[in-house]
């Protein structure tokens, strides 16, 4: 799949492209606008990985992938403005059973990738560069949405696969059916169902709550945990049996055991494991407003 | 805002990412889920376990086994908060939620996480979490030596242990029963009990507590040097106590050579032998009465 995201166009070959450029404060802005087509055997795939800036999808009608890029860079000089126009280009990928695009930074790993090699310290570069994108995809498309700072994630009315991190910014579901995993750090994770999902999900934040909306009959097996906050939930659950003792490691001459600290409860009849875990926040897991 | 951040921040998340699944679930539930038993590395030797809670009560009981076990008990969710007294499972008050969002929600309990550590017969317990209150109750082998520790909404009470105990509370008593070895027992807000089987000879002990009774009983021959202080409240023994002149309880400083002053402190301190005396044994409170008594 990376091969054929590297192979794919250049952010400059964008189908229609707008740009104004203040000068004074060196701040350029455009915003350009680009149809990828599905290709070939599914799972249709949007994959998007971002480094700063959020991500919106939402479901429409029609058969390919409306997608919108704006692009803002702040410089110090003229100079940096040119840089970051060199440095900081998007690669989308088209034609394929996995479309979309990648960030790419001359020093900075895109979201979802591991550090290059190389020094840690370098120069401060002297611009700062911000790609928010907004999508349309077909509703059944399966999502792997990444981005880490200023990532607030959006996502509206999709029906597939889901895979949506981000680190620095909130996650909002809205009327999703489709089961995956949705995980930051800084900021709530917010998810309405309109169906259940079928198969096991997590739901993961460190700083903020996490609020998961079922409608009424969820049949699901849920591990909670939250250190500094509460569980709560409006559905009748029954509790299952504690995690047992995690066991043993082995560390120097300590031995070490550890307890999950999830405290488990079944809805209904029990069903696919729900995850649902913050570190400073709360856990509500509710019953979807009719 | 500087890319440099973005890359720490990248690799928190990448770090805590790696810890979330170094901790998920894929133990064998071979255990009682609530209780855990875990072996000291050498059960030959007397081992010693550490324990620091920040809310809870904690029990141990001394019994004719080689390995500790621990039952956590999670307090009912509608206790975690709020002002009065803790229990572990009761009526729900649904008045005593603060927050907002979660009105019209049930609070489920949270199962409190534990970690243990062993290493050289040494076992330390830790409960993570600051809002989480949790109640253990610990078997351990009778020859154990304790280190024991809380500070909100909990009681201590050790039974059947002999060994070096050290015990120390905030907001709530200790309770000692049927003990032997040394004790050091301090609490600020509480009473502290202390019944010894036996005594360490040698040892010298402290019982201490700044808003609450001290109420010592010591085996009949206990051979020690008693140090009793009570700022407001009296002290009483059954013990044959011989005490010894007050002025040894005074202690003047006298720097009027060097151009000073004299100062005479005369401490509210009574000194006293039992059974022709031995190590010393420290019993001291301020609000409270002090009962030193004689094991019968």
């Amino acid at each position: 799949m990376k091969t054929a995201i590297r192979a794919a166009l250049v952010c400059a070959a964008a189908l229609a492209s707008v740009n104004t450029t203040h000068a004074e404060d060196h701040t350029e802005h455009s915003s350009m606008k680009q149809t990828l087509h599905f290709a070939g055997a599914g799972p249709h795939t949007l994959e998007l990985r971002a480094i700063t800036g959020s991500i919106r999808v939402e479901a429409s009608n029609g058969p390919d992938v409306e997608m919108v890029v704006d692009r803002t860079v702040i410089a110090d000089t003229e100079e940096a403005l040119r840089d970051a126009d060199r440095e900081v280009i998007l690669n989308t990928s088209d034609n394929a059973a996995t479309v979309g695009g990648i960030v790419r930074e001359r020093y900075q790993p895109s979201c979802g990738e591991q550090f290059h090699d190389g020094p840690w310290y370098r120069s401060e570069p002297r611009y700062e560069v911000r790609l928010d994108f907004t999508v349309r995809v077909p509703a059944d498309t399966r999502l792997q949405l990444c981005t880490i700072n200023d990532g607030k994630v959006t996502v509206k009315g999709t029906r597939g696969e889901f895979s949506v991190r981000s680190v620095n910014g909130p996650i909002t579901m809205t009327d999703i059916t489709g089961s995956g995993e949705a995980v930051t750090v800084n900021g709530p994770v917010q998810v309405s169902f309109v169906s259940a999902p079928q198969a096991a999900s997590s739901f993961k934040t460190i700083n903020g709550d996490v609020v998961v909306s079922f409608p009424d009959g969820l049949a699901a097996d849920l591990r909670m945990k939250s250190l500094n906050g509460g569980l709560y939930t409006d559905f009748d659950v029954q509790a299952l049996p504690a995690e047992a003792l995690h066991t043993a490691q082995k560390r120097g001459g300590m031995l070490i055991y550890r307890t999950s600290g999830f405290t488990a409860v079944r809805v209904g009849n029990g069903g696919p494991g729900l995850t649902l875990q913050t570190l400073n926040g709360d856990v509500r897991v509710l019953r979807r407003a009719k | 805002m500087s890319i440099q951040i973005f890359t720490r921040a990248c690799l928190c998340a990448g770090v805590i990412a790696l810890c979330a699944g170094a901790t998920s679930p894929a133990a064998p539930a071979q255990q009682d889920p609530d209780r855990t038993t875990v072996s000291f590395s050498d059960p030959s030797r007397p081992g010693s376990l550490h324990l620091a809670l920040l809310t809870g009560n904690i029990v141990v009981k001394g019994a004719d086994v080689k390995d500790v076990t621990i039952e956590t008990h999670a307090r009912h969710a509608d206790t975690q908060h709020g002002p009065g007294r803790w229990r572990f499972h009761g009526p729900e008050r649904p008045d005593e939620d603060p927050e907002e969002e979660s009105r019209g929600l049930h609070r489920l309990t949270q199962q409190p996480a534990l970690n243990v550590e062993e290493q050289d017969n040494r076992m330390s317990i830790t409960v993570p979490g600051f809002n989480h209150p949790a109640d253990l109750e610990i078997q351990v082998p009778r020859r154990t030596n304790l280190e024991l520790s809380t500070v909100n909404g909990g009681d201590i009470h050790v039974e059947g242990v002999e060994g070096e105990l050290e015990v120390s509370n905030v907001n709530g008593a200790i309770t000692l029963t049927a003990v032997g070895g040394s004790v050091v027992a301090h609490t600020v807000n509480g009473k502290v009990t202390a019944a010894l089987a036996r005594v360490s000879a040698q040892k010298p002990m402290a019982f201490s507590s700044l808003n609450g009774a001290i109420d010592l009983t010591l085996p009949s021959a206990t051979k020690a040097n008693l140090k009793l202080q009570t700022d407001n409240g009296s002290a009483f023994t059954d013990f044959d106590l011989h005490t010894l002149p007050q002025s040894s309880a005074s202690v003047a400083e006298d720097t009027r050579q060097s151009g000073g002053r004299y100062r005479l402190n005369v401490n509210k301190v009574i000194y006293g032998t039992i059974n022709g005396g031995g190590p010393d044994i420290e019993v001291r409170t301020f609000n409270g009465n002090i009962y030193v008594r004689k094991a019968s």
